[in-house]
């Protein structure tokens, strides 16, 4: 441990908190608690690690200034950066926020033309880039929202849950999710869609008490892959590496997630161009309705 | 003989090569927006647009003062990247080396194809002698 006066904003007997995204709060939990020990001892400071089960719990303790590292999800650590002065700072190497249209390996749904006329949909929350995924690709192929319901499960993992137990037809899965499930639960689920984007990621945000140090911890986490115990706890938490956010990154996903908080999706094209459209050619700004 | 970059008859190229690809029309068979392109450092070569309705393009040419859903700009340099395939339609969105003005959740949703798009641009015979 540090002795005496540290940069983090206080004395060697401060102790900082740690959190991550709540889908963590399932089988790989083991590792980000060894995780919290090796970044207090890289770091040279003291901090706790706990889990949050739901996005609501963990982000009003975030919000209200509980923690001072937070692995988050993209639209959350927008919030955190904005509401409660977070940078993010790292995000996994060449990992990305994919999402997984899936359905109970016994449905008869198997592929997107099968979905019913009403659907009930599992996900985590409205309030996350999965779920904005989600919708981009029932959209993409021309389901409309008006047949969708939702049942919000509070967690990424509960989706996964509810999809097996029967509560909902359709489940939007966060690709890291289905990938760490248990082989039973992957064989009991079907993906019918997958988004490929490459453009959303969680990052580690650090808050007010550790930005301080914030060169030192980007320079820990980036580090990981150099020696052995480091690429031991990534193995365990499932990441090949860690890289720095670029402020652009910052940049583009700050928009889209306020885009989207906001209720902003399109543009009503009547009000952006010159050419007359009929107002029944539009469901959505920007989209024709399919053919009926 | 190649057509100049960013003039009218290179934006009606590019307009006939999105409406002969077959992935561009699958996943903007109900796409609408019009939406103009630039060069930052050559404010001398005036802006092009193009206007798509139902997934085809409608108009090709000069920027004509009707609003714009989306506007790309960037410098001749980085458009000679986007076009040899240097740097992708995506990677220069994302990089922020290609400036965009408009909904970041609509380009976020067709960003497949406008990718293609984008990446396929260099497949146009151009002439960046402007």
């Amino acid at each position: 441990m540090r002795e005496g006066n540290d940069p983090v904003g206080g004395t060697s007997a401060e102790i900082l908190a740690l959190t991550v995204d709540p889908n963590y709060s399932g089988k790989n939990l083991p590792a980000w608690f060894l995780f919290n020990t090796y970044l207090q001892k890289h770091l040279g400071l003291r901090m706790r690690f706990s889990p949050f089960e739901d996005f609501y719990a963990c982000r009003k303790a975030i919000l209200g200034g509980q923690y001072d590292l937070v692995y988050a999800n993209p639209f959350d650590w927008v919030q955190y950066r904005d509401k409660a002065g977070f940078e993010p700072l790292v995000k996994p190497r060449e990992h990305y926020d994919e999402v997984y249209l899936c359905v109970r390996e016994d449905s008869d749904i198997r592929s997107l033309a099968d979905l019913p006329e009403r659907l009930r949909i599992a996900s985590a929350s409205p309030e996350t880039l999965v779920h904005m995924v989600g919708l981009f690709l029932l959209d993409r192929a021309e389901v409309d929202r008006a047949r969708l319901d939702f049942h919000f499960t509070g967690s990424y993992r509960s989706v996964l849950q509810a999809l097996l137990q029967g509560q909902a037809q359709l489940g939007f899965v966060f690709n890291e999710v289905f990938d760490a499930a248990s082989s039973v639960v992957r064989k009991g689920l079907r993906v019918i869609a997958r988004s490929d984007d490459a453009f959303a990621f969680h990052a580690f945000c650090a808050g007010p008490r550790l930005l301080p140090r914030r060169e030192e911890l980007v320079h820990v986490l980036c580090a990981m892959t150099e020696e052995e115990g480091g690429r031991r706890l990534l193995a365990d938490l499932g990441f090949s590496g860690f890289a720095p956010v670029a402020e652009s990154e910052v940049e583009c996903l700050t928009v889209l997630a306020e885009e989207y908080i906001s209720g902003h999706e399109a543009i009503d094209i009547r009000a952006t161009s010159s050419v007359a459209v009929d107002d029944t050619a539009f469901v959505v700004a920007r989209e024709d309705p399919p053919d009926t | 003989m190649a057509a100049k970059f960013m003039s009218t008859e290179w934006i009606r190229q590019v307009g006939k090569q999105w409406d002969n690809h077959p992935e561009i029309q699958k996943d903007l068979k109900h796409f609408n927006a019009t939406w103009e392109y630039y060069i930052e450092d050559r404010p001398d070569i005036p802006h092009v647009m193009l206007f798509c309705k139902a997934g085809k393009v409608i108009y090709a040419g000069p920027s004509d003062g009707r609003r714009r859903d989306f506007i790309m700009w960037t410098t001749l340099d980085n458009w000679k990247k986007i076009l040899s395939g240097e740097l992708s339609g995506k990677a220069a969105l994302m990089t922020r080396k290609l400036k965009f003005k408009g909904s970041m959740m609509t380009a976020m949703k067709y960003m497949t194809p406008f990718n293609i798009h984008l990446n396929i641009l260099g497949e146009i015979p151009v002439d960046f002698d402007i």
